[in-house]
């Protein structure tokens, strides 16, 4: 790598000169793309030609017990308290992923500007949390939800 | 290869269709599904004492979407026929029937004057490949009709015939 002959050229030249070792580099990741692509799909393909088929209208229909089923999927209807609860998680998540890195380095000296800014960013996320304290989250009761 | 409403496949490789066959052949996985009486026989049959996982044969889904093999087990019924023949279609492509019982074979005992409902075989509404008669037939006998399966698929036994029974004359 030393005594490698450093070349002043422009861009010009760089573009038509390329490195040798990134060409090889792209040239194996295209080939591992096309394999990837290739095992993916092989199997889609030598089913269709491989297996014997079965053509009639009921082929694809719901399966209920032989019965012909009826109604929506999406007729059904459940509660979703829980979103709540994933958002309240995300709040968190956030927390602990930012917090994470600064507890790494804090003894390396962080200074009282970055103690405030970690502050701040405390108090940014505290506030969805109060946020959520205020609209009953808490409460696990289906009124306190179903009534805000 | 399946019978019925089965296309071949597109691209029929010789050699590879034997080995898919056997191994089709030992792992026929039967629909939960049983009419009548010779469902019981059928749940004994896929028992420990019986045994059909013995030949691959005891994986009993619940969906037709992954069974191969349907038995019909029972008396079919004008009103249970529709059910029937909407199971078999529902069912991917290589499949078999196993009529299991004089009833899915000939309507059996309850194919009589009155009994205007009883379809007389289940052959009327679907192709059979195996027919097990008896009323109802032994779980040896299901085992049985499961190793002519295998027949038909490979063209060969795998396991010895039973031994002939003596007969009183």
């Amino acid at each position: 790598m030393t005594d490698r002959p450093v070349h002043h050229t422009g861009y010009h030249q760089l573009a038509a000169q390329p490195d040798p070792e990134l060409v090889a580099d792209g040239f194996v990741l295209s080939i591992f793309l096309l394999l990837g692509i290739i095992f993916a799909l092989a199997p889609l393909v030598a089913c269709r030609l491989l297996a014997p088929r079965s053509r009639n209208p009921q082929i694809g229909t719901i399966y209920e017990c032989g019965m012909v089923a009826f109604g929506q999927a999406t007729s059904a209807r459940f509660g979703v308290f829980y979103y709540l609860y994933a958002l309240i998680f995300i709040v968190f998540e956030v927390d602990v992923l930012y917090l994470f890195p600064i507890a790494r380095i804090y003894r390396q000296g962080v200074g009282l500007a970055g103690f405030l800014e970690m502050l701040i960013f405390v108090c940014i996320l505290f506030m969805a949390i109060v946020y959520a304290w205020k609209k009953g989250v808490w409460i696990w009761e289906r009124e306190a939800l179903s009534l805000r | 290869m399946g019978t019925g409403s089965t296309l071949p496949p597109v691209v029929h490789f010789g050699c590879l269709e034997q080995i898919f066959n056997l191994a089709r052949a030992n792992s026929l996985w039967p629909l939960t599904f049983g009419l009548a009486c010779c469902a019981i026989e059928m749940m004994s049959a896929a028992g420990p004492r019986f045994d059909l996982d013995r030949f691959g044969a005891g994986v009993f889904r619940a969906t037709p979407r992954q069974a191969d093999v349907m038995i019909v087990a029972g008396t079919v019924t004008a009103k249970m026929a529709p059910t029937v023949v909407r199971l078999y279609n529902q069912m991917p492509a290589p499949k078999w029937v196993i009529a299991m019982g004089n009833c899915a074979i000939s309507g059996g005992p309850f194919k009589l004057d009155f009994n205007y409902n009883v379809i007389e075989g289940v052959e009327r509404l679907i192709p059979v490949d195996v027919h097990v008669p008896g009323c109802p037939p032994r779980p040896e006998a299901l085992v049985e009709a499961f190793l002519k399966l295998e027949e038909k698929l490979t063209s060969d036994r795998r396991f010895p015939h039973p031994p002939e029974i003596p007969r009183r004359s």
